[in-house]
Order: C-alpha cells, then structure tokens, then sequence
C-alpha cells in the first residue's frame, strides 16, 4: 500500500475515516494472513503527527507485530522530513516497522542496503521521496549495478511519479524516469501517484502504484470515490496481484445543474437530485454547475446540509467552482499553468521595463532574473551565506546583460 | 611580408598572379593585396603551368632528357618556368567596413598569404553559432567562425558531404556549442545514436549537459527517458507523407478517428467489420499498423510487438518533448533500433509537434519570446526528396517551406542534395558544404548557394576530411572552413567539477 497520509484532511469525519480506512487494511492483511506489508511513503500526512493519530497507527501496527507481519516503508513527500526527525523512526525504534532506506555513499556512488525479509527471504530496498522531488539526485548517483547484481528475488520501494507512466493530468507534476530504477526486481511498488496502475515497461515488471488507501482531497473523493491497496501472491515464480479496494463510507456525487435556476431554488433542486439516492453513512459530494442568477451567498447552504444530514449522510462537501455568477468575470486565459500565466503577465507588462543596454531580450530577461531571486534557502545554510549567494548570482547575470553600470546611475542606495 | 607572388593579368573572373618560385599556393588558400585604402582578400580557385618557352622546345626538352642521357637544362629556369595562380575576389576590406569588391586591385600587385589579423574583422555576433576556424588551403587560421545562430536556425541549413568527410563531427560540433547558449531548442532524430555519447564523448559531456540535453531512447542509460508513446496521443496526420496510404485507406482512417476520436488506432486493429470500408482495405491497414506500430489483436484484445508503442504508458512523452524544445533545451531522440520507417514517423510526430505549437503561440502573439528551434534530420531526402514530396507532403516539407514563420529550421543533412528538389534547396539559406566527388552533386549546391561558388568545384571536390565551405545568406563571402575534432573540445575543456551530493531520501551509515 502506499499514500496512507494518516491525520490528512481537515474535517474530523473525513480523518477518521482515513483512519479506519488504514485499520481495516490492516485487518484484511492480517485476516489473509500475509507475509509482509510494504508501504511506499507518505504513512502519515506530515512528518510530526498529533498524538491521538500516532496512538491508533501504533496500535495497528502492534497487532501486526503480535502477529508477526513485519511492516517495511520509506518516507514520502509528506511525512519526509530533512532533519531526519520523523515519527517513522520512532515506530522503528520501537520495532514496530522496518525503513528500508539504508545507504551507503561509497567514492560518490550511493550503495543501498536494504533489508531481507526473514521468512520470504526477499530483499527490499527502497528510497524515500523527498519534497520537490530532491530525490532525484539520490537516484542520479544511485548504483544500480551492485543492486542489479544481487542475486535472489528483490522489491524496490519508491516515492515518485514516473515521467514514462505519468497520466494526461499530472503532466506538470515532478517526476523521474524509469531508467533511474534498478532493472529486474521482481515488483516495484510505487507511491506519490495517488491513482492507481499497473505497468510492465521493458525491463521493469510489476511496477505497481496502487493509489491512495483513502482519497486525500476533494478532487481525489470526486475522481476515485474510494481508495485501496494490493494484495500480491508469489508462487512459483508468477505474481498475482489483486486490487483491494476498502469502502468504510461510500462517496455519492450528486451533479447540480443550476443553469436558469435562482439560488432560493437550488435547495429543490438538491432534494430531487438527492432523493433518488440512499445517503446512510454517506460521504455526499455536491458537485455546482451552472450559472445561476444571483449571488453565491445567496444559496442557503446550511439548509441543504441540513436535509442531507437528516437523510443519514456523513459528511457533505461543495464544489463550487463551477458556479458562474455575474459576480465573476471569466478569465481568458488557456495556459493554467503557473509558468504560463507568470509569462502572460510579464509578457503583458514588458513594454513598462525599459532597461538600456540589456543583453537579453525583457522577458527572458525578467523569467531568468526571477528565477535567480527566487533560489530558495538550503538546509542548514546560513542567513549570511544565502544572501551571499543570491546576491552574487544577481551581479554575475546583471553584469553578464551589462545592467550594473545602470543600476547605479538609477538606485543610489 | 609573406609575398607569394604578382598579379600579372587576368579579369574580374579570375586574377592570374604568377608565384614566386619556392613557395607553394594551394587550392583554396586566401590571398591578400594590399592597396593604400585597405586591401582584397582573393581564393585561388585554379592552377596552371607558365612557361616564356614556346611548348614545342619544352616537349623537345624533356623528350631528350626521357630518351637520351643529357646534362641539358634551361637557362634561368626559374625566371622561364613557373606556376600560374587563378584567383577570385571575395573581399575589400577597408579600416571602416568590408564589401564585395567592385573593382580590381592594381596590376602588378605583390600578392602575399593572408594573416589572422587580416580577418579581424570577423567579429562574434549576439546568439552566436559556431562553426569551426577558418581555413586557406590546408592552413588553418586561428579564427572562429560565427554567424548570428537564430538566423541561420530559422532559415534552415544543409549540411551535404559524401561518405566520410567529417559530417558528424561537425554536427557534434555545431551541436555542442550550441550547449552554450540559449536561444535555440533543438531536436536530434539520431539514427545512429551516435550524438548524446553513450559509450564514449558526447553531448552528454557537456558542462550544460545536466540542465540542456534530455535523451530519449528506446534502451536509455539510467537518468535518459524512455522513447515510448502512447497510441493515444497518435493523429491520423502523423502518417500523412511519411506512411505509404491509398484514399480508400485514408479515408478509413478518418472514419475511425472521426467517430472513435483518440482510440482509433486501436479500434482499427480490432475491428472485424467495419459499415462503409471494404474488407481488404481494412485488412491492409492492419497489416500496415502492425509494420509500423507493431500492433495486432490477439484473443480481441490489443497485443503489442515492440517497446516503442503501448496503450498506458508514453502519454505524455509528445508534451514533454515539446516542452523541453520551447524550453530552449536539446532533446535527442536514439532511433537506432527503429526501421527507416518508424524512424521517420517518430521524427515526424515530434517536429509536428513543435510546429503546430509554435505555430499556436504565433497567433497569440508569445512566439517572439520563445527560443527558435532547429530540427536535425540526417539522411534529409528521406523526407525532403522530390519522389517522396511527389507522393504527398510531409510535415518535414512544410517545415522547409513555411517553418522560418514560426522560428522553427531544418538541419538536413545528406550526400545527395541533388535529390531535394531545387525549390527547398534554394530555401536552405546556410550550407555547409564539404568533399563531395559526385559532379551532379556539386552543380546541385552550387547552383543553390548563397554565394556565387560557380568556381568552387573543383574545390569543393579536393576538400578533405573536415574541411568545408560555408555558404550563406547571413555571410557576405563564402567561408572556407576547418571542423575541429569532436574530441579535441575534451583536451581543451575545463574538467566539469561535479558538485557534492546531498542525498535525501536515504539514511547513510
């Protein structure tokens, strides 16, 4: 499993369900009486969860001890932490999880160690994901011969979206490319995509992601209604995998269409909508659409919760940003993407920047200049030594476009 | 004063200089007389014998020396017998500006061999692109060569040299340097995979490597991306010129995309029956497919042949390569385990895919801000030859004729221009020409060439291994060159200092 992210969500039912989500996983594992449980980062939802997560994490896990199921993870973007300090740790020195991240740096080369599964005698190595994907320099450096070369059947865990298997959607999301794995491990379980899949690419079989246990965010609750893990058999040299989805609350999306309708009549419209369906133990998600004549503040929406909560449902979520009022102007715009409208708006504002003498053409200039201000500070750098840097970048690329000359007839200070 | 010899007769078509004795003056080499206002830059483009001995005492003269033993020898020999230089005008260069010369320097002229500061003039434009050093004759001048690159890029080039003449080195060269700069996206279709050096120098070891040049490859080295698509993100234009269709094949596949949109490759493969499309034209489109995608059905489920294609993997491979051009990097693509084919089709999806994007930001009004891209297609007449563009255009073809719009050039590289039809070839502004023994070949270039290089053949044929002519619109003279070795860069280079790992995601002992 991977993408367990316990204590996410704000809203108490919607943690709490994540929670029972992760305890029924576990009890389906032990019911089926596994071998042993990997979990491919992001256990927790950050690196320092509250107490009352921790106690039912600890109690789980202690019951697959008792049952002696070891538990072998890596950290993901979420409960990684750069200090090192993590809850996962804790629970390892408590002995209730094995991290497999165990390296050695060896005249550049990173060497992992990973672990050996006593009863399957599988080895298992893995590399934690990072934020921003910093990962990747671990892979760049990563010996993948030594890894390719050890002999016996081997699972490679890892927290990162693969560029080759990457859907239409997360287009923009970091990600690595296969190469940067080890070949020839007997299945690659993948964590960080929170929608599932199953890949065969050359030579890597079984790479698995098999999605969030529990949708993480409202898009994901609207995408996949439900998440799950896998259970794998290996038996004489052939993998089954079967994907076990777990419901604790069923997730009902009722669609909304309010075009023509006033807002003193969406509540109608929300009860034929939601009379066709059974809400008990629901989570209900209303999904907007339309433009509707009014004020979005004038949907009563404490009234339709209210009904839908008499109907049994568990929790109610909105989406409403597929609601066109006259409030709002739409905005055209094709390119969403964060690079893309930071370029429209400096392209838009250009012609205002008049620097003489410049080398490089304004917008270039602006985008590469913006990029250089906004270096972030590393891990343990110094304040002092972090503005050195900045600001020693900043000369070299003003000097570099001949602009310092310019910067001090016109900014004295 | 380095004085070679004297200009003695001739016109503007050629300066006949008689050279000193002792010296020897090779095809090619630059020549410079000098007047009070500045001085000409002249080529030899000939070679000839002179004698004031009329040719009937000569032959006597060496038949006895042949046939009989005989002291004879000629008296003042070397004043009587000499060697007659052609040479050609490029240049006049005066302190101020250099020009085409209009007029001829003064008869009776010392004539001497050029020196590096004669070209000083020569300076290195803004977005430069490099060439390699000038050359006269075989000496080769401490001078780079330059030419405004997104010129030259968006303008297209041809590169044309017969087998073994140094056209890869030089395109590992132009490419490397280009490494240095940032104006340019750059797409390598290489069938070889000869450029990114994966065993041994390459781009790859370049200090930009890092941060320009991302690998595709049907077999990458750790790091390097996988070369694999995505069937869905195939359009039934991608095999317009380059996959042999009949209409009734065409108009099959319209039908499928049509109604099936990003599915229709699939559901061509596994349709039984198909209202409306015979029978055999769909039996045939599926053999095609299965040649060119390596795709059947199997038990009424798709089955995939080969790496390169697949139906949940690769779908976001077009975008990214994409990207990564508009970006201003260099994405090279190992075709070589691909068929000519294949090959071609994969190159094709991706130049259209930068074309149609630029194409986009041209109408919005962003292309302006974007890097110009230049699209390397070795082998050009692949795609650019007359009997393929007869049989329908190509998306190569459409770059060569409306691609300079969009900021988007063709590097055609070939042994034989004489196979693309004139009109492209004319439109090819930058051509580097090297060796090239095949007459028909060299009439091909010299009839297209930028310059007047109508005197150049027999030049052009006597260029060795990384010699070359440079030939171009944005050039006011037609640049003799040496390609240094690819290799030769590593001996010169910096060695990149790696910077220290931080490694984050594991726990080091």
């Amino acid at each position: 499993m991977a993408d367990i992210h316990l204590g996410g969500w704000r809203e108490d039912t919607l943690r709490e369900i994540g929670i029972k989500t992760f305890e029924k996983a576990i009890d389906i594992s032990i019911q089926e009486n596994v071998d042993f449980i990997i979990v491919s980062g992001d256990f927790f939802d950050s690196s320092n969860p509250t107490i009352e997560v921790m106690v039912k994490a600890a109690k789980k896990l202690y019951e697959l001890k008792l049952n002696e199921i070891p538990v072998y993870v890596i950290e993901g973007s979420h409960d990684f932490s750069p200090t090192g300090r993590t809850i996962l740790k804790v629970f390892q020195e408590a002995g209730l999880l094995k991290r497999v991240t165990a390296g050695e740096e060896i005249d550049d080369r990173l060497l992992l160690k990973g672990t050996v599964d006593e009863k399957t005698k599988i080895k298992i190595y893995g590399i934690s994901g990072t934020r921003r994907s910093l990962e990747k320099a671990d892979y760049s450096r990563l010996d993948r011969d030594a890894l390719e070369n050890q002999e016996g059947d081997k699972i490679f865990l890892f927290h990162s979206a693969i560029e080759e298997l990457k859907s239409g959607n997360l287009y923009q999301m970091e990600s690595i490319p296969i190469s940067f794995l080890p070949k020839g491990f007997l299945y690659y379980a993948g964590g960080h995509i929170h929608e599932k899949g199953e890949y065969e690419l050359g030579e890597y079989k079984n790479v698995v992601f098999p999605g969030a246990l529990f949708p993480n965010n409202l898009d994901e609750l609207l995408n996949f209604k439900g998440g799950g893990f896998y259970l794998v058999e290996y038996k004489n040299e052939i993998i089954n995998k079967k994907y076990t989805p777990i419901i604790i609350a069923p997730v009902i999306l009722l669609d909304i269409h309010l075009d023509g309708i006033h807002p003193i009549n969406i509540e109608e419209k929300v009860r034929d909508v939601s009379d066709k369906n059974n809400l008990k133990d629901s989570i209900v998600i209303l999904k907007f659409k339309g433009k509707i004549e009014g004020k979005l503040s004038d949907i009563n929406f404490k009234k339709i919760n209210s009904y839908l909560e008499n109907k049994g449902a568990l929790l109610i979520k909105r989406d409403t940003r597929d609601i066109k009022t006259n409030e709002f102007r739409e905005i055209k715009n094709s390119s969403f993407t964060k690079e893309k409208l930071e370029e429209d708006v400096i392209v838009r504002h250009k012609d205002q920047i008049k620097i003489k003498e410049c080398q490089t053409e304004i917008v270039s200039f602006v985008k590469a200049f913006m990029t250089i201000l906004s270096k972030e500070k590393k891990e343990g750098e110094k304040k002092d030594d972090y503005t050195k840097v900045v600001l020693s970048e900043s000369i070299v690329y003003l000097s570099k476009n001949n602009l310092l000359e310019e910067l001090d007839e016109t900014n004295s200070t | 004063m380095d004085i070679v010899g004297k200009i003695v007769s001739g016109d503007f078509s050629g300066i006949i200089i008689r050279q000193k004795t002792g010296v020897d003056i090779e095809l090619g080499e630059l020549l410079v007389a000098r007047e009070n206002n500045g001085y000409f830059i002249l080529q030899v483009f000939d070679i000839s014998y002179g004698s004031q001995i009329p040719e009937r005492i000569r032959s006597l003269a060496a038949g006895l020396k042949l046939e009989e033993v005989s002291n004879l020898s000629f008296l003042d020999s070397e004043l009587s017998n000499f060697i007659l230089i052609i040479l050609k005008p490029i240049l006049f260069v005066t302190p101020n500006r250099y020009h085409l010369p209009k007029k001829l320097p003064k008869f009776f002229s010392a004539v001497e061999r050029i020196r590096e500061e004669d070209l000083s003039f020569l300076e290195k434009p803004n977005r430069p692109l490099y060439f390699g050093k000038i050359r006269s004759g075989s000496r080769v001048l401490d001078i780079d060569v330059f030419l405004r690159g997104d010129d030259v890029i968006t303008h297209h080039m041809l590169i044309s040299a017969s087998t073994g003449k140094g056209k890869s080195n030089l395109v590992k060269v132009l490419t490397y340097n280009l490494l240095n700069e940032t104006y340019s996206g750059l797409l390598v279709i290489d069938p070889h995979d000869e450029y990114y050096g994966r065993t041994k120098k390459g781009l790859k070891d370049h200090p930009n490597a890092r941060n320009k040049i991302v690998y595709f490859s049907t077999n990458p080295p750790p790091g390097a991306s996988t070369l694999i698509l995505d069937l869905k993100t195939i359009k039934p234009w991608h095999l317009t010129g380059i996959v042999t269709l009949t209409e009734a094949q065409i108009e099959c596949i319209y039908l499928f995309y049509n109604r099936d949109k990003e599915n229709w490759i699939e559901n061509i493969v596994l349709a039984e029956r198909e209202e409306g499309v015979s029978a055999v034209t769909l039996d045939v489109l599926k053999r095609k497919f299965n040649n060119v995608f390596g795709v059947s059905s199997e038990d009424g489920r798709i089955s995939f042949r080969s790496s390169l294609f697949s139906n949940n993997s690769g779908v976001t491979t077009i975008k990214n390569v994409v990207d990564n051009l508009e970006n201003g990097k260099t994405v090279i693509i190992d075709t070589s385990k691909l068929g000519g084919e294949v090959e071609l089709l994969i190159g094709g999806i991706f130049a259209e895919g930068i074309f149609s994007r630029y194409r986009d930001l041209s109408s919005k009004g962003y292309l302006q801000n974007k890097p110009c891209v230049s699209i390397i297609i070795e082998e050009a007449p692949r795609v650019l030859g007359k009997d393929v563009l007869d049989k329908g255009a190509n998306i190569f073809g459409t770059i060569a004729r409306e691609g300079r719009k969009f900021r988007v050039g063709l590097v055609a590289i070939t042994q034989l221009p004489s196979l693309i039809p004139k009109e492209i070839l004319a439109n090819m502004n930058t051509k580097i020409i090297m060796g090239t023994e095949m007459s028909n070949e060299r009439s091909a270039l010299i009839e297209s060439s930028p310059q007047d290089i109508s005197e150049e053949s027999r030049n052009i044929a006597s260029l060795d291994i990384g010699e070359a002519l440079l030939t171009s619109t944005f050039s006011k003279l037609a640049i003799p060159l040496k390609i240094p070795l690819f290799e030769d860069i590593f001996k010169v280079d910096k060695k990149v200092v790696k910077d220290k790992t931080t490694f984050r995601g594991v726990d080091l002992e």
